[in-house]
């Protein structure tokens, strides 16, 4: 997606310069019939992408001459939008940018957005041009219109000059204060290009600090932004720095992101370690109504996200956790009956790009936990109107997906797809049949009936690669299954005839050495294949006609010993390939000096051939298989191939686990992740709790916050963490708030405390909507007091309770006073505070901070009244 | 960000994989890897999600994402968001010509949702609040002036930060009214024989809103057990489902999907509808051999050819839907049969008794046109193929 939108232009044709002789006119003169000047403007124009146009950039001029004078808005656009149309089209229209500069000053948004997309098209290019309207953009960026101050400031950002950092790193600082989240949401991003433009200006501009600050906006999309940007800034240490603090805020706060900003949580879940099993668990609840999006990024992020947790929490083999609690492979497994139901909806609704990579991913979970999709089989049938590759996909599935119960259903299917048009199709079939056979999945009899099915499309000659497939399906199969040989021996010596590609003629030739005991005629067959051994080109097949003819040998020797010595001298003498000219000498040099021919017989004719493992060798891909789970839901997933094998070593995206130690130790009981449940926005928003309003929701928020996790804080952990960074990420402005649990003030103190602070710099919180209220002072003491936050004095009035309460920072933070004043409204019931801070950090950025921090305290202090 | 791949995709789709990769494009100064700048350089991987005859792409540099590994199903989804903003904007179908007409809006689209690679705002109700959608006076102006819609209104974006991004603050209707449709659609595989292997019914609940505030809607089923699973719009209340299977919801304002669900007919989760078959039933008949043309089974020296017939029927499915506004007996639209021809089929000759057939000789694909269809009627199609020479057509299955 990088880079995406702005190179759009660049993939075009490559610029037409207007000075190019046009065709259609001499000299660039406008074709006739088309008049210059306005009379075009009149809104008459028939499509913008018409190829007659391409030299009328001097009309176009002017038409942007006569822009200023013009008083229809319309038409006014559509001079715009002609510009613009031939940018599109590839044509370089750069010669107009004086004159486009010049429609910058207007109200007209719409003009606005298409002279900033002009700009960034040409800023590269023309960056004399650009730095001359950068003033114009810095000053946009302070316009009154939020929306302007955003375009104008990516705008800014985007126009990829890196001499303009010193221009846009004041706007930029300016928009992470904007009171509009629009505003902010594009500086946070703005804040990417800025690193990408410059890095050593970025460092100096110390924004990640901000960037961690913004991760507790208001707005989501700012928040998702942030993380974003974050993530990419700091990927030479695996993303964003992470603790428990910032986890749980977010994954408390998942039901506010957007369907993509969700995404950008969901990504960070795999990376955090669960503090201990509880809270993993927790996470899972949380998450859980995610997989009830239609989104299919955010239920397969989650899966990914289930199966880390999973890691995590379940028990492995020496580990100290309890006797009864669940495996790794236990909570993966109910990880995937439980994400089995989403998935299959999801592929059967999607676009047929959707239903492709989703497939893939279900053909890993199935490889991880076999046998649970297996009654969904149907699901995989293939349907008429899916694409090949998404045909391919189903049918190799379906191989895995059977068990007793269905394989006569699939097996009967994939029978219909063999003589499928498509090839690829067909050889796919044959080959997921045999697999059903060589893994034994189909139960009683089933290896074969599928033996039979194969032997019948060995002769079909109508359909070469079908009955090449066949056979090289049957060579395996005898393999693992050597009784089937009655079953296949019969119809080899016909199918020799008409197999013509070398991997089914290898396979052929190959059976016919193993089945050589029971097949009259095989020695005549293969005499033929030998006696035309010059005419053959692949090597596998010689290599197969060595070996059945010395296998054939010791079974028939008079009637197969003059070919066999034929056939070694051919192939001795043969010097096309290393391996087949070895094998001859060997069996030469076996047969001649063996002194008892047993010896040599009991060697070549020994069932090593014979498998005892339901796998070849070949087959067994558990170790790519574990590596990929790492990986699950990226490109590795789709390509079935480790990150290492298709991306270069350095661009291999590091994967960090964090955090390294936790806070809190695995026996220490938990704080509990609570669910608001998607409800409690629409409440909030609603401004009147709704009667049938699940409760649970409420009574489980006050947990929030609790003594062991400063939520909001941030801060503990962070400096503990030993993320390998340069940069120290744990900035001190996110000092966490930390509240004495003793503290002595008197009356007086806190009348003069109160008195001393000027109202102006007190912070008022007005009006925070509650839904119940206290029935008593009390309910509002106590549970302040848990919080190290006091009460001087309250009462009971008929409207409201009022409060007046304090706290004070622990020494270490500046011992500073909060001072705070309460009113709890009763009808309807909602919260007003006014603090005002008493020494401590004189700070304004840290003081507004803790203010802030201390609101969240005492909210959720205070949760049980809260929606 | 459009590429138009001709005007009839599908063939050329079906080879296309929907995750295809570029190979080094900073190679082409012949310096062979040597002169890589691998700050750039790599693969380009392109992402292509098929809309209406537009290939959507994406392309992403490696590592992608820029030092991050980016979930292809995001950019697909994404891709998918942006083609279904389109639609909504430029009306159904979003094709070439729409896009073209409304280039400047597409741009202007592209800005708000997508920013440096990151996708930005995608939910209609805010986008809708960004810019606007080309109004109906916008549309009048374009047909009688021949100009381009894209016409936005003056009215700036509120500005609301919303808690739910969903929904817009301070909607206003004049006449407040929710509409709801059901739309099914069921997925069969039909074997030759004409029992049925597997069939889904994919539901989807579609909405268009015009409520004014912040309306709270509850929508019950008479039985929601017979659903397998569902997925829901962000703004239903999961929980709230779980425990009672009622979806209750704050919609957004304008036209979304509400929810989606799943109903199996047949398999493990055991049949639990009252539906044994299909509304509507083909049931086939093909034979090969040699024929002549007018379908008499002549002398071994004539051309190898096949006999098709195929009959409709419809079941009577007046008693599945239960609708008091209805009168009369429910009539099946639109019907229409779709006949893929094996590549080994010459030309066929083929007459029904009802509606009309089509043969595109180039593609062999039969199109009959049935239309209206009621339990009464039973059209039938009979027809002689005529097939390559040399073609052995025992082996091959005709796919209905």
């Amino acid at each position: 997606l990088h880079s995406y939108r702005r190179r759009t232009m660049a993939t075009f044709p490559p610029n037409r310069t207007s000075n190019m002789p046009v065709p259609g006119g001499p000299g660039g003169a406008p074709p006739p019939g088309a008049p210059p000047g306005a009379s075009s403007s009149a809104g008459r124009d028939e499509s913008y992408f018409t190829e007659s146009r391409k030299g009328e950039v001097n009309e176009l001029r002017m038409l942007l001459r006569t822009f200023a004078t013009e008083r229809d808005k319309q038409r006014k656009r559509d001079i715009m939008k002609k510009v613009i149309a031939y940018m599109t089209l590839g044509i370089d229209v750069s010669r107009l940018f004086t004159e486009m500069m010049l429609a910058i000053e207007t109200r007209d948004l719409v003009i606005k957005k298409m002279v900033y997309l002009f700009l960034c098209n040409y800023a590269e290019t023309h960056p004399d041009l650009a730095q001359m309207c950068t003033n114009t953009l810095v000053k946009d960026c302070g316009n009154e219109d939020p929306m302007v101050r955003g375009l104008a400031l990516r705008s800014l950002c985007s126009l990829r000059l890196p001499q303009m950092i010193e221009y846009t790193s004041e706007p930029l600082r300016r928009s992470l204060q904007d009171g509009h989240a629009y505003v902010r949401k594009t500086g946070v991003m703005g804040i990417l290009k800025m690193y990408h433009l410059n890095k050593e200006e970025f460092d100096k501009a110390s924004f990640n600090d901000i960037l961690y600050d913004m991760l507790r906006d208001p707005d989501s999309s700012v928040v998702t932004n942030c993380i974003l940007v974050l993530n990419e800034i700091m990927a030479d240490s695996g993303g964003m720095a992470l603790n428990r603090a910032v986890m749980l805020h977010l994954l408390n706060r998942i039901h506010e992101f957007s369907e993509f900003g969700i995404l950008s949580v969901l990504d960070l879940v795999p990376r955090y370690i669960p503090a201990n099993d509880d809270e993993g668990f927790q996470i899972m609840n949380l998450l859980d109504p995610v997989l009830r999006t239609a989104n299919a990024g955010a239920v397969v992020a989650t899966i990914r996200a289930f199966l880390s947790i999973a890691d995590a929490v379940g028990k492995r083999a020496g580990d100290d956790r309890d006797e009864d609690s669940p495996t790794v492979d236990d909570l993966k497994h109910q990880v995937v009956v439980r994400i089995k139901a989403p998935l299959v909806t999801l592929l059967a609704s999607g676009s047929s790009e959707l239903t492709y990579v989703l497939l893939k991913y279900v053909d890993q979970l199935i490889d991880l936990c076999p046998g649970i999709f297996d009654d969904e089989y149907r699901v995989f049938y293939v349907r008429y109107h899916d694409q090949s590759h998404i045909k391919h996909s189903k049918v190799r599935i379906l191989a895995k997906l059977a068990n007793p119960d269905n394989a006569p259903d699939i097996v009967a299917e994939l029978g219909e797809l063999v003589a499928n048009v498509d090839e690829m199709m067909g050889r796919i079939a044959v080959q997921s049949m045999a697999s059903i056979a060589m893994h034994d999945s189909g139960g009683q009899g089933a290896v074969e009936s599928i033996a039979r099915r194969l032997v019948e499309m060995l002769d079909l000659h109508g359909i070469p690669h079908i009955s090449s497939e066949a056979a090289t399906a049957l060579a395996s199969l005898v393999r693992r299954h050597p009784s089937i040989v009655s079953v296949v021996s019969a119809p080899l010596p016909r199918a020799l005839k008409y197999i013509s590609e070398p991997a089914g003629k290898a396979s052929v030739i190959f059976l016919l050495g193993e089945c050589g005991e029971s097949i009259v005629e095989a020695p005549y067959v293969l005499e033929k294949v030998i006696d035309s051994y010059d005419s053959i080109a692949d090597a596998a097949v010689k290599t197969a006609l060595l070996g059945a003819t010395v296998k054939l040998f010791f079974y028939r020797p008079p009637e197969v010993k003059n070919m066999l010595g034929k056939v070694l001298k051919k192939a001795t003498e043969d010097v096309s390939s290393q391996d087949l000219h070895d094998r001859a000498l060997f069996y030469y040099r076996l047969l001649r000096s063996s002194p008892d021919t047993n010896i040599a017989k009991s060697i070549v004719t020994s069932k090593s051939m014979t498998m005892s493992t339901k796998h070849f060798a070949e087959e067994d891909d558990s170790e790519l298989r574990a590596a990929l789970m790492h990986e699950f839901n990226t490109l590795c997933t789709i390509y079935r191939c480790k990150a290492e094998n298709f991306i270069d070593e350095e661009n291999i995206v590091k994967f960090v686990k964090v955090p390294k130690e936790h806070p809190l130790p695995r026996e220490a009981p938990v704080t509990p992740v609570t669910d608001p449940g998607v409800n409690t926005n629409t409440n909030h928003m609603g401004g009147v709790a709704m009667a049938d309003a699940p409760q649970q929701s409420v009574t489980t928020v006050p947990s929030t916050v609790s003594a062991e996790v400063d939520l909001l804080g941030f801060g503990d952990d962070l400096s503990a963490m030993s993320v390998p960074t340069p940069a120290p990420v744990g900035p001190a402005s996110l000092q966490s708030l930390s509240l004495k649990s003793e503290v002595i003030l008197n009356g007086e103190d806190y009348q003069n405390k109160w008195s001393s602070v000027p109202d102006a710099e007190a912070v008022i919180i007005p009006a925070l909507a509650m839904s119940t209220g206290p029935t008593s002072t009390d309910g509002v003491e106590e549970p302040l007091k848990a919080f190290n936050v006091f009460t001087m004095a309250s009462g009971e009035l008929s409207t409201e309770f009022k409060f007046f309460l304090y706290g004070q920072e622990e020494d270490a933070y500046g011992g500073g006073f909060f001072l705070i004043q309460a009113v709890v409204s009763k009808a309807p019931f909602n919260l007003s505070l006014t603090i005002k801070p008493n020494g401590g950090d004189t700070n304004p950025t840290k003081r507004k901070e803790k203010i802030d921090q201390l609101v969240e305290l005492i909210k959720s202090a205070l949760g049980e009244y809260f929606p | 960000s459009t590429a138009i791949m001709g005007s009839n995709p599908f063939p050329l789709y079906d080879s296309i994989n929907p995750i295809m990769e570029l190979p080094d494009v900073n190679d082409h100064d012949g310096g062979g890897t040597n002169g890589r700048d691998p700050s750039s350089g790599g693969t380009i991987y392109l992402f292509s999600a098929l809309r209406d005859g537009l290939s959507y792409l994406a392309a992403c540099t490696s590592p992608i994402g820029n030092g991050l590994e980016i979930p292809p199903l995001l950019i697909i989804e994404f891709l998918h968001r942006i083609a279904d903003t389109f639609v909504l904007y430029f009306g159904d179908p979003a094709d070439e010509s729409a896009v073209k007409d409304n280039f400047s809006t597409a741009y202007q689209l592209l800005e708000e949702m997508v920013d440096y690679g990151w996708p930005l705002t995608t939910e209609p109700n805010a986008l809708t609040d960004l810019i606007r959608p080309p109004t109906v006076m916008a549309k009048i102006h374009q047909a009688m002036t021949g100009g381009s819609s894209g016409i936005v209104s003056e009215a700036l974006p509120t500005g609301t930060v919303s808690n739910m991004p969903w929904r817009k603050a301070g909607v206003q209707h004049n006449h407040n009214e929710i509409y709801i449709d059901i739309v099914e659609e069921i997925d069969a595989i039909v074997s030759g024989d004409g029992s049925l292997l597997t069939s889904d019914v994919m539901g989807s609940i579609q909405a268009q809103s015009n409520l004014s505030g912040v309306p709270d809607l509850i929508l019950t089923f008479n039985d929601a057990s017979l659903i397998d699973d569902c997925s829901f719009h962000p703004c239903v209340r999961y929980s709230r489902f779980e425990r009672d299977k009622v979806v209750s919801f704050v919609p957004p304002d304008g036209p979304f999907e509400l929810m989606r669900y799943r109903v199996q007919m047949s398999g493990a989760g055991g049949s639990h509808l009252p539906i044994g078959n299909m509304p509507i039933q083909v049931i086939p008949r093909i034979s090969y051999g040699r024929f002549g043309l007018d379908g008499d089974k002549v002398g071994s020296n004539s051309d190898i050819g096949g006999r098709i017939s195929l009959t409709v029927t419809a079941r009577s499915i007046s008693s599945l839907i239960y609708s008091a506004s209805r009168k009369g007996p429910l009539v099946i639209e639109d019907v229409a049969v779709v006949i893929p021809f094996p590549k080994f089929v010459k030309t066929a000759n083929l007459n029904v008794t009802l509606g009309q057939v089509i043969y595109d000789e180039a593609g062999k694909i039969a199109k009959w046109v049935i239309g209206k269809l009621d339990e009464k009627q039973r059209p039938q199609l009979n027809g002689t193929m005529i097939l390559e020479d040399g073609s052995e057509p025992g082996s091959s299955k005709g796919q209905s």
